[in-house]
C-alpha cells in the first residue's frame, strides 16, 4: 500500500510540467547563464598592465634616468605595469578624455605630475610608481648628502627586491565565481517548496479533487503525508543531484571532494525545502496563486541574502546580523558548499546541517499539527 | 472605452502578484545603494585597499613603521589570528592582502638571507600588486638606509624612511564635462531597471491577454457589436498606459534611492538616462506582445516572465557589466536588445562632452533598441494573424455536436 502511494506520487510530480520547470528548468538555464557570464569574474580583478599617456616634450626628453625607468616599465613581459603612448598634451588629453587611456604624465618643473579623469585603483598605482620614483631620488640624495663613501655602490644599495611570498591558507583558490552557484543550489532546494505545496494540496480535500478522494480512503493519515512526502524527496534529491552533477562536470564548478557531504546536504537542503513548502501551503486559506506568489517571495529573499545576487552579502549579513544570517536556511545551505569547497575541517558544514535539520523538523512539526484532525463540514 | 475598463478592472485583482516584484526590487536597490557608498570629488582621491597585519614575531621600529605606513595608503582591518577568520575574511575581500610577519623576521631583516613576510591575497588581483608594490618599498628603502649607513639604529632607520615616503606626486583630475559625474549608485540603479520593468510589463500585458484570448471570450466579442479594430486599439491603450504607470514608478523608486547622486548632475545626462529606459519600456512592450501569444496559463506566464527577464539581462550586460564579456558571449549578446541599453547607459555615463560625435553612438544604440522593438511588433503581428485565422485557435472549444 505504502510503495503504492509512493509510486503514484512520483508519477504525479514527474507529469506535472509546472513542478518541473521552477524545479528543474530554471534551475539548468540560469546556471548556464551564470557560467556564461560569471566565466571571466575572477580576470575582471586581476592585474592588468595599465594604459598610460606621456607627454613627450623637451622636458621628457631631457630627463634621461625617468625615460628610461618608464620604458622599462613598459616593456611586455612578466613585470610590465603600463602600456605607454607617447603624444603631445593635446593628443594625450583628448586619449584621457576618450577613455583610451587611465591618465597622463608630464614633467612640469623638473618633476613628474600626473593627470586623471576619475579616482580609481589604476590612478593610485599609477601615482604609486611616481611617489617611489621621487622617494628613491629622495632617499639617494639624502644617503649622498650623510655618507659621500656610500656613493660607488649607490646603485647596489637601491636594488629592488621583493619582501614577499605568497602563501595560501586552503587547498582551493579564492575564487569569486562559486558563491553565486552555492546561492542557485539554496535556491533549487527551496523551490522544492513548490512540491511541498504539491504534497500538501492533493492531501486537503477542500483545495483538490485528488486530496478530497484521498481523505475518504481507507489508507491511515500517516502513511499518505509519509508516502508523499518520501516521494516528494526522491524527487527534490535526484533533481540537486543532477544539478551538481551538472555543474561539477559541465560547468567546472567545484564542489569539494568530499561526495558523500555534498549529498548530505543536498538531501538535508531537499528536506528543509519541501518542509518549508508544506509549511506555507497548510497554514493558511490563501489562493493557490497568492500561496506560490509568497514562495517564489520568500525564496528570493532568502536566496538574495544568501548572496545569489551579489556576492558576498552573506558575509556582510553574517558580520552586520548574524542571528538572520543564522535563521536564513538558504544561507545555511550555500554556506554549507562553501565550507566543502574551501575549509579544510567540517566543524562549520556540520554545524549549518544541524542547524537546518532543527528548522526542518519545526517547519515539518507546524505542518503535521495543521494537517491532523481536520474535518470538513463543507467543501 | 469598455474593454479598457475591463482591462484595469482585471489589473486592480492581479495588482498583489504585480506588486510583488516591486517589493523584491525595493529591498535590493536600498541594499545596492548601501554598498555603494562612493562620493564625488573633485580633488583626485587614492584607492586605499583593505589588508591585515598578523605579527607573529617581535614588535620593532622598523615593523611599527610599516604599520604606520600602511594605514595611511590602505584600511587596516583588524582579524583575529584565526585561520578560518582570515580565510573567511580573505574570500568574501574584507581584506584583500594579508600580511603574516613571521617568528624571528626582524632579526633575519638585515642579514644577508633575509626572511620574507607572508602574504594571503586574492590570486594576481590588482589590490594585492599594489600593497606588494608599497610593502617592497617601504622595505627597500630601510635596506638602502641600513646599508649605507650600518651604524644607524632601527628607529632613525625607519624615522627616515618614513620621511621619502612622505613624499607625494602631484595630481590633477580634470572633469571634462563641469559636472558631476554619474555616480556607481545610479549606474546601478539604471543598470537594473530593465530586469524588473521586462518582467512586470509581461507580467501585467499577458494577464490581460490570457483573459481576452479565451476562446469563450473572443467569440463573444466577436459577435458583439464592438468594432475588432476600436477592441485593438483599446488593448493597445491598456499595455502603453500600464507600461508608462510601471515606468513612471520605477523612476520615482529610482530618484527617491538616488537623490543625494544627483545633486550636480548635468540635467542632460540625467534625461538620455530616462530617456534610455522609456525606450527599454518600448522594448519591453514589444516583447511582451510578442511572447504573450504563447502564454496560456499562470505558470507558462511567470515561467515565461522570469526566464525571459534572466536571459535578457544576464546576456545584455545588466548583471554583469559588458566589459567582463569575453568575444563570444558578446557575440551573442549583441542579438539582445538589453545589450544595446547597456551599451546606450555606459556611453551616457562616461560622456564627457555634449558634441555631434560624442552624442552620436548613443543615438544609433538607441536607435538599435527602436530596431528590435519593431521587429519584435512585426512578428507579434504575423504570430497574431496565424493564430486568428487557424483552426487550432478554438481548439479548446467543442460544438454541442462535438461533445
Amino acid at each position: 500500500m505504502f510503495w503504492n502511494m509512493y509510486k503514484c506520487k512520483l508519477l504525479r510530480i514527474v507529469r506535472n510540467r509546472y513542478l518541473l520547470i521552477w524545479t528543474f528548468v530554471f534551475p539548468f538555464i540560469l546556471s548556464t547563464l551564470f557560467y556564461f557570464t560569471f566565466s571571466s569574474l575572477d580576470a575582471d580583478n586581476q592585474f592588468q598592465a595599465i594604459r598610460l599617456g606621456v607627454v613627450n616634450d623637451e622636458a621628457f626628453q631631457n630627463d634621461a634616468m625617468f625615460k628610461n625607468t618608464i620604458e622599462a616599465l613598459s616593456a611586455e613581459g612578466d613585470e610590465q605595469m603600463f602600456i605607454t603612448s607617447y603624444a603631445d598634451r593635446a593628443a594625450v588629453d583628448d586619449m584621457l578624455r576618450d577613455n583610451e587611456i587611465s591618465g597622463y604624465i608630464q614633467i612640469v618643473d623638473g618633476s613628474p605630475k600626473l593627470f586623471v579623469k576619475e579616482n580609481g585603483l589604476k590612478q593610485t598605482i599609477m601615482k604609486c610608481f611616481l611617489d617611489q620614483y621621487s622617494q628613491t631620488k629622495s632617499s639617494i640624495a639624502a644617503i649622498i648628502k650623510t655618507s659621500p663613501d656610500a656613493v660607488q655602490n649607490i646603485s647596489g644599495l637601491f636594488d629592488r627586491r621583493e619582501f614577499t611570498k605568497k602563501v595560501s591558507l586552503t587547498k582551493n583558490p579564492q575564487t569569486d565565481r562559486v558563491c553565486y552557484f552555492y546561492a542557485l543550489l539554496a535556491m533549487v532546494c527551496f523551490y522544492g517548496g513548490f512540491m511541498g505545496m504539491e504534497i500538501v494540496e492533493e492531501l486537503q480535500a477542500n483545495l483538490t479533487g485528488v486530496g478530497a478522494r484521498r481523505t475518504v480512503s481507507s489508507a491511515r493519515r500517516y502513511k499518505l503525508v509519509a508516502a508523499d512526502m518520501l516521494a516528494g524527496l526522491t524527487s527534490q534529491f535526484i533533481i540537486m543531484v543532477v544539478l551538481c552533477v551538472y555543474l561539477e562536470f559541465a560547468l567546472d564548478v567545484s564542489l569539494g571532494s568530499n561526495i558523500w557531504a555534498v549529498l548530505l546536504i543536498c538531501l538535508v537542503g531537499s528536506l528543509a525545502g519541501i518542509s518549508f513548502g508544506a509549511m506555507i501551503t497548510v497554514s493558511n486559506k490563501l489562493k493557490a496563486s497568492t500561496k506560490s506568489a509568497i514562495l517564489i517571495t520568500v525564496t528570493m529573499i532568502m536566496s538574495f541574502m544568501s548572496g545569489l545576487m551579489v556576492e558576498g552579502i552573506n558575509y556582510i549579513i553574517m558580520q552586520k546580523a548574524p542571528v538572520v544570517a543564522w535563521l536564513n536556511p538558504a544561507a545555511r545551505i550555500a554556506d554549507a558548499f562553501y565550507c566543502l569547497y574551501y575549509f579544510d575541517s567540517y566543524n562549520r558544514y556540520f554545524t549549518n546541517i544541524i542547524i537546518l535539520l532543527l528548522m526542518t523538523a519545526v517547519m515539518f512539526s507546524i505542518t503535521v499539527v495543521f494537517l491532523r484532525r481536520q474535518r470538513y463540514e463543507s467543501i | 472605452m469598455r474593454v479598457f475598463n475591463t482591462c484595469m478592472l482585471i489589473m486592480k485583482r492581479n495588482l498583489g502578484a504585480m506588486l510583488m516584484y516591486i517589493i523584491i526590487f525595493i529591498p535590493l536597490m536600498i541594499v545596492m545603494s548601501i554598498l555603494s557608498t562612493e562620493k564625488y570629488n573633485l580633488s583626485f582621491e587614492e584607492s586605499k585597499p583593505e589588508y591585515t597585519i598578523i605579527n607573529h614575531d617581535i614588535t620593532t621600529p622598523i615593523t611599527e613603521g610599516l604599520e604606520r605606513y600602511l594605514s595611511d595608503k590602505g584600511s587596516e582591518v583588524k582579524l583575529e589570528d584565526d585561520i578560518q577568520v582570515l580565510q573567511d575574511a580573505n574570500f568574501f575581500h574584507e581584506t584583500e592582502y594579508i600580511i603574516m610577519i613571521p617568528e624571528g623576521f626582524s632579526a633575519a631583516l638585515f642579514t644577508d638571507a633575509p626572511m620574507k613576510l607572508e602574504t594571503v591575497q586574492t590570486p594576481d588581483s590588482t589590490d594585492s600588486y599594489y600593497m606588494r608594490l608599497l610593502v617592497d618599498q617601504y622595505f627597500n628603502l630601510v635596506t638602502g638606509y641600513h646599508k649605507a649607513a650600518p651604524e644607524l639604529g632601527e628607529a632613525e632607520i625607519a624615522a627616515r624612511t618614513l620621511n621619502d615616503l612622505s613624499i607625494e606626486t602631484a595630481v590633477e583630475k580634470i572633469n571634462y564635462t563641469g559636472s558631476t559625474p554619474v555616480s556607481e549608485k545610479l549606474r546601478t540603479f539604471f543598470r537594473f531597471v530593465p530586469y524588473i520593468l521586462l518582467m512586470i510589463i509581461i507580467l501585467c500585458t499577458s494577464t490581460i491577454m490570457m483573459a481576452f484570448s479565451k476562446p469563450q471570450l473572443r467569440m463573444r466579442n466577436m459577435s458583439s457589436p464592438l468594432r475588432p479594430f476600436s477592441l485593438s486599439m483599446q488593448l493597445i491603450l491598456y499595455y502603453c498606459i500600464i507600461s508608462l504607470i510601471c515606468w513612471v514608478l520605477i523612476c520615482l523608486l529610482g530618484l527617491i534611492v538616488n537623490i543625494n547622486s544627483l545633486s550636480g548632475m548635468d540635467p542632460r545626462i540625467l534625461a538620455l538616462l530616462f530617456l534610455n529606459t522609456f525606450i527599454y519600456m518600448i522594448v519591453s512592450i514589444a516583447v511582451s506582445s510578442m511572447v504573450c501569444s504563447f502564454i496560456k496559463n499562470e505558470t507558462v506566464q511567470n515561467a515565461v516572465a522570469n526566464i525571459l527577464s534572466l536571459v535578457f539581462c544576464f546576456l545584455g550586460g545588466i548583471f554583469v557589466p559588458l566589459e567582463m564579456f569575453d568575444s563570444t558571449l558578446s557575440a551573442v549578446g549583441k542579438f539582445i536588445p538589453t545589450y544595446w541599453y547597456s551599451m546606450t547607459l555606459d556611453s551616457i555615463c562616461s560622456l564627457s562632452v555634449f558634441t555631434r560625435e560624442s552624442i552620436t553612438p548613443i543615438m544609433t544604440y538607441m536607435l538599435l533598441q527602436l530596431g528590435f522593438a519593431a521587429t519584435f511588433i512585426c512578428i507579434a503581428l504575423v504570430i497574431n494573424k496565424k493564430n486568428q485565422s487557424a483552426e487550432e485557435s478554438f481548439g479548446s472549444v467543442k460544438t454541442e455536436i462535438e461533445g
